[in-house]
């Protein structure tokens, strides 16, 4: 079988009839839409018999009902109304533009007119800045004066406290000397005593290197903290008496501890001073600068003080001397554990 | 013809009923036909093709007479059976009797017995064909519509009705070769 024959039969194939009723059903079920104003008219008159008097209704409103009159102007226009609007809108918007721009106009006035107040008021306000910032760089130096006040004050106390236990250990030492030579005079073992001498002179002038050292720390810092003394004799305030400043292992110098200040001279001491006026720089710490440094010796019992008042006594063999920069320190010799003197 | 349908379209969408009533009369039993073939049951064609003709009139004041009426129409019954199926979810194939009863209630259609068997035969592969294709038939051989009627119901371009009834044709063919079948 070919195309055309099953063509042929599809185009034959059976029409099933409608159901009886179908009809009237959609009939019934026909709801038109509501014709529109004008289109009524016409089609009555359309749908009246010929015989009804055509002259009620004029040619032209069969011709041109009015529905469609306006619509065909309105087509006809709508290309020029729409320029209009189009006209208008701009000019609405060119007119809220002008305004917008007067009203900036005004405030850029108004605020030229702040601005110049304003740098008025910046220099003023410099003004007052500077004189406050004068006054808070005084109460920074009160406060660090206070501070160091305070320091000192704590280290004075120290210093009162050393010395009262420096009467006491001289005390001791008189009366251990007293006992010595008593017990010297019943004839025990001199040997015995006499190395006990030796020692107790030894801590006596460690004991005044440590008198020697405080007093320098105090004359420096009753001397606004920036230079040393230029001799011993300008710390007749700061050292009780001048028999502080000879060693009792000194015997040739033992004659100068009766003098008065007056008469006592910088060349009748015992002790080596290293230090001459030089500049201290207290203010910026304990000790100065150079805390390490060498203030005072005793060149008999090797007993040194440093800058920072702390004595040390020391074996010549294991330690020597070295200056740097003109200051005297400690260095161990040979042993190489020992970083520090001890 | 198309004349006269038009100005009964322009007199139903200015509101006569006499005209509304004449198109009724004109296309129902072409949409009943449609929808039975379609759907399978005399109770459905009916509604359906009622509900075609609520459209019709709801949809009258947007015909602007571009197509004919007869093809405007048989769109909107393609998509009120489209709406159908998709609610109903699956399509009833025609029995063989009812396709055997239609033909042996066509008088001088066809000649014989066999010639009777093979048009209920090809009739039922028309169904199994894929609903584009068995659309295509419908409107095209069924409904008497032009290819480009077609087109413009189904909302597809003409060369697409082409293309399809050439598929679904080739497909029948083949079936209406296969041994056993009487010829």
């Amino acid at each position: 079988m070919n195309d055309e024959q099953i063509e042929n039969l599809l185009h034959q194939a059976p029409r099933p009839a409608a159901p009886a009723g179908l009809l009237e059903k959609l009939n019934q079920g026909i709801e038109l839409p509501r014709p529109a104003p004008g289109t009524e008219n016409r089609l009555q008159r359309e749908t009246l018999p010929e015989s009804f008097p055509k002259a009620a209704a004029s040619p032209s409103e069969v011709d041109a009902p009015v529905g469609d009159g306006w619509r065909s102007r309105l087509r006809h226009w709508t290309p020029a109304l729409g320029f209009g609007l189009f006209f208008l809108s701009c000019l609405v918007l060119l007119g809220i533009q002008a305004s917008l721009l007067s009203e900036l106009r005004r405030q850029n006035t108004q605020l030229h007119a702040a601005a110049a107040g304003l740098e008025e008021l910046h220099h003023r306000d410099m003004d007052a800045g500077q004189r406050l910032r004068a006054r808070l760089d005084e109460l920074e130096r009160l406060r660090k004066d206070h501070e160091e006040l305070l320091q000192l004050r704590t280290e004075v106390g120290e210093l009162r406290s050393q010395a009262l236990e420096m009467a006491a250990l001289r005390t001791e030492n008189e009366r251990l000397l007293t006992e010595l030579r008593a017990d010297r005079d019943t004839g025990i073992d001199e040997a015995f005593f006499a190395q006990q001498t030796v020692e107790a002179e030894r801590i006596a002038c460690r004991n005044n290197l440590r008198q020697i050292g405080l007093s320098i720390r105090v004359w420096v810092m009753d001397s606004d903290g920036t230079r040393y003394p230029s001799s011993v004799v300008q710390m007749s305030n700061e050292v009780s008496t001048v028999q502080r400043l000879i060693c009792p292992g000194d015997a040739a110098r033992q004659e100068f501890g009766s003098l008065s200040w007056r008469e006592f001279r910088p060349a009748m001491t015992s002790y080596e001073l290293h230090f001459s006026g030089e500049e201290a720089g207290y203010r910026e710490g304990g000790g100065g600068p150079h805390p390490e440094s060498i203030v005072s010796k005793c060149p008999i019992h090797h007993n040194y003080v440093r800058a920072n008042g702390s004595e040390v006594q020391i074996d010549p063999q294991n330690w020597r001397e070295i200056t740097i920069d003109g200051r005297l320190y400690l260095k161990p010799v040979e042993d190489p554990t020992r970083n520090s003197p001890p | 013809m198309k004349d006269d349908e038009q100005d009964l379209c322009r007199r139903a969408r200015g509101g006569d009923l006499s005209a509304a009533s004449e198109l009724v009369s004109r296309f129902y039993e072409r949409i009943f036909a449609y929808h039975r073939r379609l759907c399978g049951n005399h109770e459905d064609a009916a509604d359906l093709t009622q509900h075609t003709f609520t459209r019709v009139w709801r949809a009258l004041g947007s015909y602007q007479g571009r197509s004919s009426f007869n093809t405007w129409l048989h769109g909107i019954a393609h998509h009120v059976y489209v709406d159908w199926r998709r609610k109903r979810n699956a399509g009833e194939i025609q029995s063989d009797e009812w396709w055997a009863a239609q033909a042996a209630e066509s008088p001088g259609l066809f000649e014989d017995a066999r010639e009777r068997d093979l048009c209920g035969y090809l009739y039922r592969c028309v169904d199994q064909l894929d609903e584009e294709k068995k659309q295509a038939i419908h409107l095209h051989y069924y409904q008497s519509l032009s290819l480009s009627e077609t087109a413009e119901a189904l909302g597809v371009a003409t060369s697409t009705v082409k293309y399809r009834l050439r598929e679904a044709l080739d497909f029948l063919r083949t079936k209406v070769a296969e041994p056993g079948v009487r010829r």
